[in-house]
């Protein structure tokens, strides 16, 4: 976890610095009244906490103190094991959710919900484990044209496909 | 008397046919989504916000109030057949009413939290209706920098006691604070952080922030999870159909001889749902740590005690019913489910704080009578299907998951039509999940994002009502008060805990003979 906090701390004393000097002044308007705060205060106040915060947080996982969770510390109380640090395995899954997201979302968009998501059902039931044929089929067919079909009749809701 | 007519009032408008269908179809569907492995009611009410556009407010509200109750009683029942909690409050549940089920009682023990569910459920809606409106009352006489005050400390008070560390609690509040501030700016409406894209005039869309980082982040780190451990063995199997049908019964003398103990658990969830930042499952350890303590029979708890069960069910259902104590009163959510509620409210054009019950006094009684009509439902829902429930708990996982998957997808769709909600649904999605793994409070970037349009639009009004001099801020005593707490939570969480932490840490290093860290 201290390793999760050192860089997640030096990247968003990073981040925090671009927003403060390309994204917010570059995407805000200027104060229209004299009394009235900028457009760009608010979020300049919660980027620069931001900045301060992650400086603190970088800091105290580098002197290896404070309350930012070091390994031997209790669970934590809201994600308990789930929180286990954004280690190698984790930025892997994460590029493995991009790119599956990436392309539902493709394939939603310019093929159709129910094959795109017939073929994200299936690929995430082998992916977890299952190795029932008839079960995945059954369930990969059969759960995205029963979505689709209730959206329709309770919500007159088409959802994107080609043929539609 | 006032509140009694208007109670009177609530219940003429919220005894319909229709909303009462509303109600047991969101019970149904919660005790569903609470038996499911992985779900929980915070999913089931984030999944199910979208398709509640097409009802009446006080029909959308009465639904998720049932989904609701009925998830965070629904936790328990996988919790006492298989040992393997719905929801991470029914943790608390297990370690009486699985050894219970091990006995041959599951069904004894189904049916005690059950009803333990709904009279924790009665007893701390009872207190809102009773604190609401005077709560309320004290809050209109708040001018724009006493709120403006109280947001800021609300959002400091939910990253201290939310997580374990106030630093990065208060990182997640902040980065929620700044995505809200995409969009037009609500005074001047000129465009921030747009790209000149259409689709972000009116900011980045709730539902897909909300669904992406509590329901959908949940259910990736679910099946990595699910991939990481597919060689352990499966969990224990149900306990066979013959111990449904023996010692299934509870006598209400074994029941309400524990009376104590449910009034103690009810009033502890009911303190805890009050204050902003405490969780439900808070509350179910702090009313099973209490009754173990007070209880003759202490010494027996962890073998299947039902006065176990008894005080963790009483203790996290009465949250349910008080955290909309600050939802209503201040417009501050008590913990992630009021938040979404703040999310339908708005939905619904109703703007969550004082005023509600000045401009909407009619919907929020009948919304209190809807939660009354509601704790009837459960009770009669979850009695009559306590054998249907239990096949859901039947589901694998590697089904069930997936299928999640798609209802957020269609559920983000289907309000807007917009392939760019689902496009945000999965970017949310993914900072979701890394933000679960790096231990930043989910809780603390959505009650930012919901509190981060009000902080902004009371400070400007403070700035504006004052000719821009923010001193007001500390010459107002309620504001001034306020301030100084915020203070203190800083100081105590930030900084004196943690060294004590550090000295303790370095004082056990010392005695295990190695150098601290």
């Amino acid at each position: 976890m201290r390793t999760t906090h050192i860089w997640s701390g030096v990247l968003l004393v990073l981040a925090s610095l671009w927003c403060l000097f390309w994204l917010i002044p570059e995407n805000t308007a200027p104060a229209e009244s004299e009394i009235d705060l900028a457009p760009a205060l608010v979020p300049s106040i919660a980027v620069g906490a931001c900045l301060l915060l992650a400086a603190v947080m970088a800091l105290q996982a580098v002197r290896g103190g404070g309350n930012v969770g070091s390994g031997e510390d209790p669970l934590d109380e809201e994600f308990g094991a789930e929180a286990t640090g954004a280690n190698r395995q984790v930025l892997l899954n994460l590029l493995i959710w991009t790119a599956a997201a990436c392309a539902s979302w493709f394939l939603i968009e310019h093929v159709g919900f129910e094959p795109a998501m017939a073929l994200f059902m299936a690929g995430t039931m082998l992916f977890v484990g299952a190795r029932n044929p008839w079960t995945i089929a059954l369930v990969s067919l059969a759960t995205p044209v029963v979505l689709s079909q209730a959206a329709y009749q309770f919500f007159s809701t088409e959802l994107p496909a080609f043929w539609r | 008397m006032d509140i009694l007519n208007s109670m009177l009032g609530g219940f003429e408008a919220a005894f319909t046919l229709a909303n009462l269908a509303y109600i047991c179809v969101g019970i149904v569907l919660g005790i569903i989504f609470g038996v499911l492995p992985g779900l929980g009611s915070v999913t089931a009410l984030a999944m199910l916000i979208p398709i509640t556009f097409y009802f009446t407010p006080l029909a959308a509200i009465a639904f998720l109030v049932g989904i609701n109750k009925g998830g965070t009683s629904g936790g328990a029942i996988p919790a006492i057949l298989i040992n393997a909690p719905g929801t991470p409050e029914a943790a608390a549940t297990a370690l009486d009413g699985y050894p219970l089920a091990r006995r041959g009682r599951p069904e004894k023990a189904m049916k005690t939290a059950l009803y333990s569910s709904v009279f924790g459920d009665t007893f701390s809606d009872v207190v809102l209706i009773l604190l609401a409106a005077p709560f309320a009352a004290i809050a209109l006489k708040f001018g724009p920098n006493e709120f403006t005050a109280i947001i800021l400390f609300s959002f400091t008070m939910i990253a201290a006691l939310a997580g374990r560390s106030l630093v990065k609690g208060l990182i997640a509040a902040a980065l929620g604070l700044f995505l809200s501030t995409w969009g037009l700016d609500p005074v001047d409406s000129t465009e921030r952080m747009t790209f000149g894209a259409i689709y972000l005039f009116d900011g980045i869309p709730l539902l897909p922030f909300a669904i992406g980082t509590l329901a959908l982040s949940s259910i990736l780190s679910q099946l990595y999870d699910m991939r990481r451990d597919r060689a352990k063995p499966p969990p224990p199997p149900l306990p066979p159909a013959s111990q449904f049908r023996v010692e299934n019964r509870i006598a209400s003398r074994e029941f309400w001889g524990n009376w104590k103990t449910l009034i103690r658990s009810a009033c502890i969830g009911t303190g805890v749902g009050i204050l902003p930042g405490l969780g439900v499952t808070l509350a179910a350890f702090l009313g099973y740590g209490a009754a173990r303590r007070a209880s003759p029979r202490g010494d027996k708890f962890g073998t299947g005690e039902i006065e176990g069960i008894q005080a963790t069910e009483a203790a996290n259902s009465a949250v349910v019913g008080s955290n909309l104590i600050p939802t209503i009163a201040l417009g501050i959510p008590g913990n992630v489910a009021a938040a979404l509620l703040i999310g339908a409210f708005m939905i619904h054009g109703v703007v969550p704080g004082p005023l509600m019950m000045v401009n909407h006094a009619e919907l929020i009684y009948s919304i209190f009578a809807s939660m009354l009509m509601a704790n009837l439902a459960h009770l009669v829902i979850g009695r009559a299907g306590i054998r249907i429930w239990v096949q859901f708990v039947r589901i694998p996982k590697h089904i069930v998951l997936p299928t999640v998957v798609l209802l957020c997808v269609v559920g983000v769709y289907i309000p807007t039509n917009s392939m760019f909600d689902v496009a945000m649904l999965f970017l949310f999605a993914g900072v979701g999940y890394l933000m679960r793994k790096a231990g930043f409070s989910i809780v603390c970037l959505v009650i930012g994002f919901l509190l981060g349009s009000n902080f902004e639009i009371y400070l400007r009004q403070t700035v504006l009502i004052n000719k821009a001099d923010l001193t007001v801020l500390l010459t107002s005593p309620i504001s001034l008060f306020f301030l100084l707490l915020t203070v203190f939570f800083i100081w105590h969480f930030g900084i004196r805990l943690p060294l004590r932490q550090k000295r303790e840490r370095e004082a056990a290093a010392r005695e295990a003979g190695q150098a601290p860290d």
